[in-house]
């Protein structure tokens, strides 16, 4: 059991670390990574989600009915995206600020339904919690690699720290839209190769 | 009139919600493997985006703020948008059987699709009165359906060249592709903010 | 679909939803205070910071609210005041007021000295003014200047009009904004100073 429950937790770091495998969840993670604190603000933020929803949904996943378990599945995710917005407003105010509609747009992140769905509904409260926290943490991680490149690159910090020469004239293009989508191309493309040199071995 | 007219141009390509504001990136790359399905994706999201995007505007103005109730604006919207989906599937599968056959599988997608979360609770974010909102949905929509075609063309091309490295096929060379459409939309920004 | 589904279905449904709207109000009235201090602070403590000189408290953790009057619906208006302490003495007491400038309404925090009746200092919090003229009440420190030290009772008004108060040339209008909100706030703090126990 202990091994299921680690085994369901890793997963999310590397095998099937959702943005940059499956492309999932991208959205937020291309909108709030120019810079590393947001980041892992927001990466907070999702993991909170997912155990929270992966938790609920598996509490009561036998009495839902088959019909209307993804209206059911919203609501548990909706209330507890609500409640990381409610907390964050009261203890992080500029945070909150910076992440804007990010909070609240947690709800549509497909990774959460997408664990409660493929997950969560068919699998008892542990394994469901262990899952839903790895896939949080892979999230999570994705966005800070992301954020890191961006932020480093683009204005020459990392967390607000300065890490390259002073003169750095920093890289505007990675901190604009279109420079996400390039920066994430490349990195996928990255992990493609990373990944099949590996499996040759 | 010229206020309504930016308002489209802005929400159509200066912040196009897919490329500049980074709302509804999984289809961009789920469907956007053939024309055919991101013409009909493209369909169905001006269709519910307009409508969710007018129905969330009018619950907040006349029931959530009224009763004080905004922080359930979350949940409240998410649900609408839902049930609304619901609703449209089965009013079109009764009332015009070939549009459902084609719109028909994306509409469960378009539950989870950022962008008509999105673009309701920008609508409210920035005020908007119902008319603004109404131009700005629909705009906003025609824009996401813009660049998911623009993209399956690109991607089709791309498809039949065959000289796309290997590593960089599938979604990275998508991405990559976002990246330079998006900029050549940010060129517009002299036209509005 | 049997109607024993669709009644279970149902049921399932408004208990989900029913205890969700639930658990975010009790949610929502725990962290409603903290978050009325998080925007409280966020937006004003600049403006305090810059009014305020000398002072051991939290001035927006314990500010006070009193109610000044009625719109014209007749629901109450109130106006916060922050107070500062040192050694255990309000030595301060700040409330901002508005009036309308040249583009909109101008903002202005007002800090009183409750003992001597002085006007302490005064900070423009929110204003449109056209940019390089009628921002000069916020860049040009000898206009705000001229409000220190103060007395209540004397007389806010430009020196146009019968006042003490030097416009600024070019910025008239802005000038008399600040000055009519400066009004506006010491009067509003002579209406309920009687209700204060400092």
């Amino acid at each position: 059991m202990a091994a299921r429950i680690v085994q369901e937790f890793t997963k999310g770091l590397w095998k099937e670390i959702a943005p940059l495998r499956f492309a999932l969840g991208i959205c937020s993670a291309l909108a709030v990574s120019t810079r590393v604190d947001n980041a892992l603000g927001l990466g907070v933020a999702v993991v909170f989600v997912t155990c929270m929803s992966n938790v609920l949904i598996s509490l009561v996943r036998d009495v839902i009915p088959d019909k209307v378990r993804i209206a059911v599945f919203i609501s548990i995710i909706a209330t507890a995206v609500v409640i990381v917005e409610l907390l964050m407003q009261a203890y992080f105010y500029p945070l909150f600020l910076v992440l804007g509609i990010w909070i609240p747009l947690i709800v549509v992140n497909c990774i959460v339904l997408g664990r409660a769905e493929a997950f969560a509904r068919k699998n008892p409260v542990g394994l469901s919690l262990a899952d839903g926290l790895g896939m949080g943490l892979g999230f999570t991680l994705s966005l800070l690699v992301i954020a890191s490149i961006r932020e480093v690159l683009g204005s020459g910090t990392w967390l607000g720290i300065p890490v390259l020469p002073a003169g750095y004239p920093g890289f505007g293009f990675l901190l604009r839209p279109p420079g996400a989508f390039v920066i994430f191309g490349v990195l996928l493309a990255a992990m493609n190769i990373i990944s099949r040199h590996l499996e040759k071995r | 009139m010229q206020d309504y007219f930016l308002l489209i141009i802005a929400a159509m390509f200066v912040n196009n919600i897919v490329l500049i504001q980074f709302l509804g990136n999984c289809p961009l790359v789920g469907v956007t493997s053939s024309m055919e399905s991101a013409f009909g994706m493209g369909a169905a999201v001006v269709f519910v985006t307009t409508l969710a995007g007018t129905s969330c505007w009018i619950v907040q103005r006349f029931v959530l703020e009224p009763l004080a109730l905004e922080y359930l604006q979350t949940l409240v919207f998410i649900l609408i948008i839902a049930s609304l989906v619901q609703f449209v599937e089965i009013v079109l599968q009764k009332v015009a059987p070939p549009l459902y056959r084609t719109l028909g599988i994306f509409l469960p997608l378009i539950t989870t699709n950022c962008m008509v979360f999105g673009a309701a609770i920008l609508s409210i974010k920035h005020d908007y009165t119902f008319l603004q909102t109404l131009v700005f949905c629909l705009a906003a929509a025609v824009g996401f359906g813009l660049v998911l075609v623009f993209m399956a063309g690109l991607r089709e091309r791309m498809e039949v060249s065959g000289r796309v490295p290997a590593a960089l096929q599938g979604v990275p060379i998508t991405m990559i592709t976002a990246g330079m459409m998006g900029l050549s939309f940010a060129g517009l920004l002299g036209m509005a903010k | 679909m049997t109607l024993r589904e669709m009644i279970r279905m149902i049921v399932v449904l408004t208990c989900v939803t029913g205890i969700c709207a639930g658990s975010l109000a009790a949610v929502r009235l725990a962290t409603r205070e903290q978050i009325d201090y998080q925007q409280i602070k966020f937006i004003k403590e600049p403006a305090l910071k810059k009014v305020l000189a000398d002072y051991e408290n939290d001035p927006v953790a314990d500010r006070i609210q009193i109610e000044t009057g009625k719109d014209a619906r007749g629901r109450p208006v109130y106006t916060t005041l922050f107070p500062a302490k040192k050694g255990g003495r309000v030595v301060t007491v700040v409330l901002e007021a508005s009036a309308p400038g040249y583009k909109g309404p101008i903002g202005v925090m007002v800090a009183i000295d409750p003992q001597n009746d002085r006007l302490q200092g005064i900070a423009v919090t929110t204003q449109s003014e056209t940019p390089g003229l009628g921002t000069k009440i916020i860049d040009e420190p000898s206009f705000g200047a001229q409000f220190v030290g103060k007395s209540l009772g004397a007389n806010f008004q430009l020196a146009s009009a019968g006042g003490e108060i030097q416009a600024i040339s070019g910025a008239t209008v802005s000038s008399a904004g600040v000055s009519q909100a400066v009004i506006r706030a010491v009067g509003i703090y002579q209406g309920i100073k009687p209700e204060l126990k400092f």
